[in-house]
């Protein structure tokens, strides 16, 4: 079957006419010449007259235009339709087709970044300069100072209990020295900044029965400062967040939260089982964190709403944490065999630190 | 390079020049779906190809005398046009910016002040690659359109007149205006052939003043009225002053934007042909009131329609004067960046 084509030869913007032959395997031009269907790409394709426009995969330039006189409903079209519907652009599989492969390699893509993603942070945390990290630090506790119009506590006694207490953590192979302070507020709660920061609220040190409980925590973030967790949170922020909105926009957003969830989350367990690690290695009773995690946990609460909580928190569900811990003592410890964090007097002078300090 | 020498013949047109859009919001429906689906699915990156869908299909529908325009850039190239801008530009300038603030705080606002310029001409300079990117990728009867590669240039035009329009608080308005349309059309080409533009401001000043001075009696009236109005707590008329004059400016500024489009356009010329384009002002409006309220109803979604219809509008209102001689325009010898429009993506102008 004929028809009338338009031929641009993609050297000039004129056109030339050719009758071209619609054959079982392809377009035959008037010179023998075959463009075969499987080579074809539809550029083009009017609902308004039927024409259609295609490349010629082998060619980088010249293309055809299809000019059926009945319009849509010329019987050269719907011969050709024979052949392939993708062929006058009256199917979309072959859009979808390649739409979805783009996406699976999207997927994979998106995968392996998910996968690699900690080595790579990693390998940039390694090449940032200590001072600089030091420096970060510095930063975020200062700025933590200000919010709270707070600075750290001293007192004689309580530095020198809370200087015991580091010593007696303190392990090799950390990247600066341990910097630990108590900060006069009712949280519950301790953190690290980069460059060997800890920050200690007096409401953790309130709410803790013996100074094991503390000692507990603080090798927590001493678990942290080894793994440089803090610089990897901020190449995170960088890397997820940034990288994550830049490249997709708000849709982003959702899968930023989570993955930073699921990404604090093991940097949490990363310091619980250093922790675990310290106190045995320092003869120091986990029990004194299990204690101090079973008794702030959240019992008081819905279940409901502490599992929503768990859900959505940056640290290790609360059951899960529990769970470790208390493998940890029955698998490790031997009763009796454990020594005290610090002495009575001691425990009882960090208790006191920030009263002592506001006197 | 196929032989078609034998049993053709050679036509050189002597026709009106036409340019038509055939699309039709059912064609493009089932295009919106799977990028909307797709975009979901892979959180948001699929957004480089669901673009790039739009424009193929945008540029498929677009006929000019009967022939569809092809655009031939792909998803994976704004990607990676994306990515490129990110990691040589956007985190090197952030990591300069945290150090020196980190290192010198007393150096911090003066970064501040200075990143203003700064993102001016890099707005400027994404504007303009992303026409050196989308004209690369223009084709028409296979021959590729292409935009001169000056992008510094129009990035410290962008500077210069943004202190000037501060200047002027304004009013210098459409000097800047066709200052700037003049140099991205004088630079564009297809294949061969040049388009030229010399719009002069003159015509369009009277209008930019009518408008200038409608906006500034309508503020006046509104303050008044409104601030009268909280005294007395009347809430009636503090809603219909704020309807009164969203409707006012809207409707002056439809006005001056149809006459500020048909001044533009109908400046343009390409080899010996002119252009004219005819916009009725109620037309505009129309348009544009139908357009937002598509977009503020659709969560923005029905952005591609929205889009199909501005062209629409473009190529029913314009005529083409004169005859183009094709077999003068040969193939464009610039063939475009690899990578594109990340600057674009960098400042979100779409």
């Amino acid at each position: 079957m004929k028809v009338k084509a338009n031929y641009c030869d993609g050297i000039t913007a004129n056109f030339k006419v050719l009758e071209v032959s619609i054959g079982p395997s392809g377009l035959t031009l008037p010179s023998g010449e075959v463009w075969v269907y499987e080579k074809l790409k539809l550029i083009a394709s009017s609902k308004l007259d039927g024409s259609v426009t295609y490349n010629n995969k082998d060619y980088d330039g010249p293309n055809l235009t299809l000019v059926f006189d009945k319009g849509i409903d010329d019987p050269a079209r719907d011969y050709l339709k024979r052949f392939s519907s993708h062929l006058t652009g009256d199917s979309n599989w072959h859009f979808v087709r390649w739409q979805i492969v783009t996406t699976a390699v999207i997927l994979c893509l998106m995968f392996c970044f998910y996968l690699g993603y900690p080595y790579l942070n990693r390998a940039i945390v390694s090449v940032i300069p200590n001072s600089w990290a030091i420096k970060a630090g510095n930063l975020v506790v200062d700025g933590l100072y200000n919010e709270y119009s707070s600075n750290a506590c001293h007192s004689a006694d309580g530095d020198y209990a809370l200087e015991k207490l580091v010593e007696t953590l303190e392990i090799e192979g950390l990247s600066y020295p341990l910097r630990v302070e108590v900060v006069d507020h009712q949280q519950v709660n301790a953190l690290t900044a980069a460059g060997g920061r800890v920050v200690i609220f007096n409401g953790l040190i309130t709410k803790a029965t013996s100074a094991d409980e503390v000692a507990g925590v603080l090798a927590h973030e001493t678990g942290h400062v080894y793994y440089q967790h803090p610089l990897q949170g901020l190449i995170n922020v960088l890397g997820f967040s940034i990288v994550g909105s830049f490249l997709g926009g708000d849709a982003a957003s959702v899968a930023v939260v989570g993955l930073s969830l699921s990404y604090s989350r093991d940097l949490e367990r990363m310091a619980d089982e250093k922790a675990l690690e310290i106190l045995q290695d320092k003869k120091i009773s986990a029990q004194g964190i299990l204690d101090f995690f079973e008794r702030t946990d959240k019992k008081e609460k819905n279940e409901i709403v502490a599992e929503l909580e768990d859900i959505f928190s940056t640290h290790p569900l609360s059951k899960e944490r529990i769970n470790i811990f208390s493998k940890h003592i029955a698998e490790n410890e031997i009763k009796g065999t454990s020594i005290s964090a610090l002495s009575a007097e001691e425990w009882e002078s960090l208790q006191n630190i920030c009263n002592e300090s506001n006197e | 390079m196929p032989n078609v020498s034998e049993g053709i013949s050679s036509v050189n047109e002597n026709t009106q020049h036409s340019i038509k859009y055939v699309g039709e919001a059912s064609m493009l429906l089932p295009i919106v779906i799977m990028n909307l689906f797709l975009t979901i699915v892979t959180f948001g990156i699929y957004r480089f190809w669901a673009k790039t869908n739009i424009r193929k299909y945008l540029w498929a529908q677009t006929q000019f005398d009967g022939e569809p325009f092809e655009y031939t850039g792909t998803g994976g190239e704004l990607f990676m046009g994306a990515i490129i801008v990110f990691f040589v530009f956007i985190l090197p300038l952030l990591i300069g910016i945290g150090v020196l603030s980190t290192n010198f705080p007393v150096l911090t606002p003066i970064i501040m002040i200075a990143l203003y310029p700064l993102f001016v001409f890099l707005i400027g300079v994404a504007i303009y690659r992303a026409q050196v990117y989308r004209m690369s990728r223009t084709k028409w009867r296979a021959i590729r359109g292409a935009q001169l590669p000056r992008s510094a240039a129009y990035g410290w035009l962008t500077i210069k007149y943004a202190v000037l329009y501060f200047i002027s608080l304004g009013l210098l308005m459409p000097y800047i205006t066709c200052k700037m349309w003049n140099f991205m059309m004088d630079n564009k080409r297809f294949g061969s052939a040049v388009f030229r533009c010399e719009v002069k401001s003159k015509p369009l000043f009277k209008i930019w003043l009518v408008t200038y001075v409608a906006v500034i009696v309508l503020l006046g009236g509104f303050i008044l009225v409104v601030s009268d109005a909280f005294i007395t707590q009347n809430f009636p008329v503090i809603i219909g002053a704020y309807i009164f004059l969203f409707v006012a400016t809207t409707v002056i500024f439809a006005w001056f934007q149809s006459k500020l489009y048909n001044h533009l356009i109908s400046g343009l010329k390409f080899q010996d042909v002119g252009f004219e384009f005819d916009l009725e002002a109620f037309e505009f409006l129309k348009l544009s009131v139908v357009n937002t309220l598509l977009l503020v109803f659709t969560l923005g979604l029905a952005a591609p329609f929205v889009l199909q219809r501005w062209v629409r509008l473009f190529c029913e209102n314009i005529t083409i004067n004169g005859q183009i001689n094709f077999d003068l325009i040969v193939q464009s010898p610039e063939s475009g960046p690899q990578f594109g429009e990340g600057l674009v993506e960098a400042f979100d102008l779409g």
